[in-house]
């Protein structure tokens, strides 16, 4: 397989993520569509380490740290939602995450607190 | 002496990040403890330990100049940077030690105001790509770790603050793909690598141009994606808004300051295509702020889209620099005279509006209504800063590039819609100071008005100093424009220069 066909993959890949991300406003899936993105990361820079002359340790310990620290903030975030909704409200927070949502009061007014 | 300098020199250039981590090893043994004497104790130590990193930093600068390394690079930007950050740092730290003092998890906030220090000067100095993205990482995540330990039993602002994590988490992935994306254009491990300007010919560095520039424009939340800012200046304490406003937005515009080097050589190859995003972006996000604040009556609000304006600006100067009209390093000098505009214009800013709120149970702008009379000092304060944001705006931004040569078509009908555009917007910003001004000297009601604007007298020397600061650094352009007084008078007028020899 050749390399810029690789490189379509993870571009194509990251492509499905923003849709996810714009279309979505499950909290879950907006996880989704960020491991959508991570993956197509993690598939390029595998895919440039293979033809790289010298480096190729220097990638690997960028995608592993890269990852950690994804990964930290990731669950952070994630335990920080889950551990501060009460059972009750849970289900309609979870169920109302969508990242790029327009409304009136962001432009002009104020929002209902 | 020499014991201690040769300490110094084997530390270096991390000496001041190891005295942070040694100031917040100490207070970890603190952590739990709830006696005012320990909190005093802890609030000295932090503020020690920034003074001495300050002190070490310029000191290290100063004994062994500019170096490179294979993870770092230190020249007078990140000198700079590294002092602003700190700076900040003791002034969040007055910030939480005004409004959390009484709390039970104070001495924990402390802590984690020390650990997110530690990260941003690593970002500052970082050179590597593998150091740079770590550090900028574990800075969000320590900044959104401070801002929700914040909060923690301020109903309501659980939601807003989950829904701005998950927005954190967006730019980190972006950079990352980013990253992947920039190594498969050359290889090199540094940003530096990719400044030439035959590197912006790759497809892949193009690529990987409009995904950082992406994460860029979500991590700021501009507009069109400015909602969950938006809502969790309404929602969160005076505390974490200054966590939000002085820690989360200075470390975004550090990491553009570094990648500007590669973004403009990209800009000034692709100069129409560039311009006309960029421009289009700009106006959306400066519009989109000055036009908004008109209707908002919340005082958290209107300046959370002033600041949104602000880093708007910088936005522009790229559009600027994007028709030949400013240089390379232009940009970097615009990122840093923009970030210290906004530590003189919002850090007081912020704390009267918290004192307000403090004061008078609301965040409306009606709540400072006849400030001006019933505290005349503050109520000039406020004004003088308000009229030298506008004035610094204007001097900053290179009008004198559409007036030069041959007028203000000497740059085409793109430099025309420049100059137009910028001069509305600002225009609408001057409205809205205007608006807020007018408030001030509004005629209180006889009944049902806020009555107490009594605010600390460590207040008014807080406001004075950045008052002084604000006519001092006019009073030495204007010397320096003039070309009277002393030469080290006149550093001012000539800061770009400074900035760009030392860069």
């Amino acid at each position: 397989m050749s390399s810029e066909l690789v490189f379509y993959i993870a571009m194509v890949l990251f492509l499905i993520s923003v849709f996810g991300l714009f279309v979505s406003a499950d909290i879950v899936s907006v996880f989704i569509a960020y491991q959508l993105m991570t993956a197509a990361a993690i598939i390029n820079f595998l895919n440039f380490s293979v033809y790289m002359e010298t480096g190729q340790l220097w990638i690997k310990v960028f995608l592993i740290i890269g990852l950690l620290t994804i990964y930290l903030l990731a669950f952070v975030v994630f335990f920080y939602i889950y551990s501060n909704t009460e059972t009750l409200e849970r289900k309609t927070i979870i169920k109302d995450h969508r990242l790029f949502r327009l409304e009136k009061s962001d432009w002009w007014g104020e929002d209902n607190i | 002496m020499v014991f201690i300098s040769d300490i110094i020199e084997r530390l270096d250039p991390y000496t001041g990040i190891i005295v942070l981590a040694f100031a917040a090893l100490i207070t970890i043994f603190a952590g739990f403890s709830k006696n005012n004497g320990i909190k005093i104790f802890i609030i000295l130590v932090s503020a020690l330990s920034y003074a001495a990193a300050f002190y070490l930093i310029i000191y290290s600068f100063i004994e062994y100049g500019p170096r490179d390394g294979f993870l770092t690079s230190i020249s007078l930007p990140e000198l700079i940077l590294s002092c602003i950050i700190l700076f900040i740092g003791l002034n969040v730290l007055f910030f939480i030690s005004v409004s959390r003092f009484r709390e039970d998890s104070f001495i924990r906030i402390v802590i984690l105001l020390t650990f997110s220090l530690i990260p941003v000067l690593s970002l500052i100095m970082a050179d590597n790509m593998i150091f740079i993205f770590t550090a900028f990482a574990l800075t969000i995540l320590s900044i959104f770790t401070l801002i929700s330990s914040l909060d923690r039993e301020i109903a309501g602002s659980g939601e807003a603050i989950g829904k701005f994590g998950i927005r954190t988490i967006l730019p980190i992935t972006l950079i990352f793909l980013g990253f992947s994306v920039l190594i498969g254009a050359g290889g090199a491990k540094n940003l530096s690598g990719y400044g030439g300007i035959e590197s912006a010919a790759d497809p892949l560095l193009l690529v990987s141009v409009v995904v950082f520039a992406c994460a860029f424009y979500f991590y700021f939340f501009l507009y069109p994606f400015q909602g969950p800012y938006l809502k969790i200046v309404r929602r969160i304490s005076g505390g974490a808004i200054s966590v939000l406003w002085f820690l989360y937005m200075p470390a975004g515009i550090i990491l553009l300051i570094k990648f500007n080097r590669f973004f403009d050589s990209f800009i000034e190859k692709n100069n129409i295509y560039a311009f006309t995003i960029i421009t289009v972006f700009a106006f959306i996000n400066l519009f989109g702020a000055a036009v908004g604040a008109i209707r908002a009556i919340s005082l958290k609000r209107i300046l959370s889209m002033f600041l949104l304006f602000e880093i708007g600006t910088m936005v522009l100067a790229r559009s600027a620099g994007s028709l030949g009209m400013t240089s390379c390093r232009f940009a970097s000098y615009y990122d840093l005279t923009v970030l210290i505009i906004i530590l003189i214009v919002f850090l007081p800013l912020q704390l009267l509006i918290m004192l307000l709120e403090k004061n008078t149970g609301k965040d409306i702008i009606a709540g400072t209504r006849g400030l001006a009379y019933k505290n005349i000092y503050i109520g000039i304060c406020v004004i003088i800063i308000f009229l030298w944001w506008i004035a610094a705006n204007i001097y900053v931004f290179p009008f004198e590039e559409f007036i030069s040569g041959s007028g203000p078509m000497s740059h085409g009908p793109g430099g025309l819609i420049l100059f137009i555009g910028y001069i509305i917007v600002l225009l609408l910003m001057a409205v809205n100071i205007f608006r807020m001004i007018l408030v001030f000297f509004k005629k209180l009601p006889e009944t049902g008005g806020p009555k107490n604007y009594a605010v600390p007298r460590i207040f008014y020397a807080y406001i004075s100093v950045f008052v002084l600061l604000a006519l001092s650094i006019s009073i030495l352009i204007i010397i320096g424009k003039m070309d009277i007084g002393q030469d080290h008078l006149r550093i001012w007028s000539s800061s770009f220069d400074i900035f760009s020899s030392g860069n």
